[in-house]
């Protein structure tokens, strides 16, 4: 286990400093719609989509170019490489939710509800299991992996503008996540974890036999 | 210390030779200690094992002996016993060739002692 | 302790980059390994740490496993140059994050040797990894190879474009680390001539075979350049494998591996025996035959 803690201290500034860029591109937009859009809720929410998007691709771009190389060409094995790449995807969504929380309980403390947290939460874990595969893809075969990519992010583009076209003003969002029936709620969540899963295991068999070239 | 080492001979009987000859020329004097290995391979950039092997033929032939724990040491008598050796290898080594290459040329042995005495000179 | 190389092959699509070679390494050893180009000198050190995975056989240190071993793993460093030339990596982190990240996942990192050594190349810390020329990326190799204080410590080709003056300071500061004892060196090269009196014992490879492994100074001893004429030389070596016949003329010259201990014969033939360097030996046992009729 001293190992993969090693691994996440080795990693720790890198990550940072992704991070905190995809922040700031994201703090930038915010205060641009807020400035010359008039930002509402539902600004925000897309624009965190969008920030965690632009986060897990970054990241993982990192990983598979730089990060992974290095550290299995240090003597770690593919295991505990593994096992810190996730403990870090993990923390970063506890954080990215408690950022969420804090601006959400700022400015708009009337929208704080636990099943916008769960949607948050599912947009992650969605996004970063499709991310998995698609890095996967791509490291095996580059051209096969940008069009996957491309097919994701126009996805995520023309969901986002058809849920912005259908909750016409603010507050909107959170009434119509109020009134999705728990059914279609937690089948959505459950799909979620099912991508998730998906891409770890993808992930992790593709690491199995990762040669640092 | 410094010499060049060459590809001719093999390093370590190149390492031996150039302690014999810091011996001859009382660079290093009987009683005295000799760069270790380590010192020896960091100065030629040599193996250490090879320095070692060059040492120890010095050893073998009497001419360095060991003091436990502080090094090698050049033993009394030493200078003598390498002139002694040198001597030894000096017909081998100079006259025997001196003379193949005078009859290759046609140099017959009184005009090669002509030509030392005319060195003497 | 020691690391064996059992009957390891490795496929690259249809390439065979390594054809069941097999090979032990003791301790405390500087071993080169000595192969032309493809060869798969890379291939069998990035095996051998486990970097890379092999189609078929195994690599052992002291009868374990290194493949995806921890505990064996901290005994063994490859050093190369990572992630600089991949497709799409933009390596921008600077020498010292990297240098920063090795410190941590390198239990037995020496932190003092590593900061002498970029004072000594005069590296600038600073330095993005994808902007360094190719001397300076030997450097950051050199460096988390010495400092890594691995005990088996592998090094691609250390000295590639590095100067003169900095190629003999990696030489006195690589027989350093090694007079202190307990480490193992394996050193691929190409500029053989200034590395050879380094290597305690030489590695031949040769399309993906250990072709000879064997003490420098023994095999110095025992392989002769035979020179004369045809006949003469035809003679000396009689029922000798030669290599490299080079023939101009009336004149013929071979070069030939004797047994260990074993004088080569004159037979009273006029031919000329000379010792070869091992740059000399290399080129006769893997280089292309070559005769000038």
């Amino acid at each position: 286990m001293s190992k993969v803690f090693r691994i996440m201290k080795a990693d720790f500034r890198s990550t940072a400093s992704v991070y905190l860029r995809s922040l700031m591109m994201v703090a930038f937009f915010f205060i641009y719609f807020r400035i010359f859009c008039g930002g509402t809720f539902i600004n925000l929410g897309m624009l965190l989509i969008w920030s965690q998007a632009i986060m897990i691709y970054m990241l993982s771009m990192q990983d598979i170019s730089n990060s992974i190389p290095t550290y299995i060409g240090m003597g770690c094995t593919r295991k505990s490489v593994s096992i810190a790449i996730w403990i870090r995807w993990f923390l970063l969504l506890m954080i990215s939710i408690g950022i969420y929380a804090l601006v959400c309980a700022i400015l708009y403390p009337e929208m704080l509800t636990i099943k916008l947290f769960i949607t948050q939460i599912s947009t992650f874990m969605m996004m970063l299991g499709l991310n998995s595969v698609i890095m996967v893809i791509r490291d095996r075969n580059q051209w096969i992996g940008v069009v996957f990519g491309c097919l994701m992010a126009a996805g995520i583009g023309i969901g986002t503008v058809a849920f912005t076209k259908t909750t016409e003003s603010a507050g909107i969002i959170a009434q119509k996540i109020g009134s999705v029936s728990d059914g279609i709620f937690s089948t959505s969540f459950f799909i979620a974890v099912a991508v998730l899963l998906f891409g770890i295991v993808f992930h992790t068999i593709r690491l199995k036999k990762y040669s640092v070239r | 210390m410094k010499e060049i080492l060459n590809q001719e001979k093999s390093i370590y009987i190149q390492i031996a030779e150039m302690i014999e000859n810091d011996i001859l020329r009382d660079v290093i004097i009987e009683e005295e200690r000799v760069p270790s290995t380590n010192e020896l391979a960091k100065l030629y950039t040599i193996n250490p094992a090879t320095a070692a092997k060059g040492i120890n033929l010095l050893v073998d032939n009497g001419i360095l002996y060991k003091k436990r724990g502080v090094g090698m040491f050049v033993s009394s008598g030493a200078k003598a016993a390498i002139r002694e050796s040198r001597k030894a290898e000096f017909y081998d080594k100079y006259i025997k060739s001196l003379l193949q290459e005078a009859e290759g040329l046609g140099i017959d042995k009184a005009e090669l002692i002509r030509m030392i005495e005319k060195e003497d000179k | 302790m020691s690391l064996t190389i059992n009957q390891v092959s490795k496929v690259y699509g249809k390439k065979v980059a390594l054809n069941q070679l097999s090979l032990e390494l003791e301790d405390g050893k500087i071993y080169g390994l000595i192969g032309r180009n493809g060869a798969g000198k890379t291939t069998l050190l990035s095996i051998a740490s486990a970097q890379n995975a092999a189609t078929d056989g195994e690599v052992l240190l002291d009868g374990k496993r290194v493949w995806e071993n921890e505990e064996a793993l901290k005994d063994i460093c490859f050093s190369r140059e990572i992630a600089t030339t991949a497709t799409d990596s933009r390596n921008t982190s600077k020498v010292c994050e990297y240098l920063r990240i090795a410190s941590i996942l390198y239990p037995n990192w020496n932190a003092e040797l590593a900061d002498e050594l970029i004072t000594e190349f005069g590296l600038d810390r600073k330095m993005r990894m994808n902007k360094l020329s190719k001397g300076m990326q030997s450097m950051v190799t050199i460096i988390v190879a010495l400092a890594s204080g691995a005990r088996f410590t592998f090094l691609d080709e250390p000295v590639t474009g590095l100067d003169v003056v900095a190629r003999e300071y990696f030489y006195k500061v690589l027989l350093d680390e090694y007079a202190k004892g307990e480490r193992t060196f394996v050193i691929s090269t190409h500029i053989i001539e200034e590395a050879a009196n380094v290597f305690e014992e030489v590695i031949f490879i040769h399309e993906g075979k250990a072709l000879l492994k064997e003490e420098t100074d023994s095999l110095l001893e025992r392989t002769v350049h035979i020179s004369g004429k045809e006949e003469d030389v035809d003679a000396v070596c009689d029922g000798k494998k030669v290599h490299h016949v080079e023939k101009l003329g009336r004149s013929k010259a071979v070069t030939v591996l004797l047994n260990p201990g074993e004088e080569p014969d004159t037979k009273g033939r006029d031919v000329d025996i000379r010792p070869l360097s091992l740059q000399d030996v290399f080129v006769a046992l893997c280089g292309k035959e070559e005769s000038y009729e």
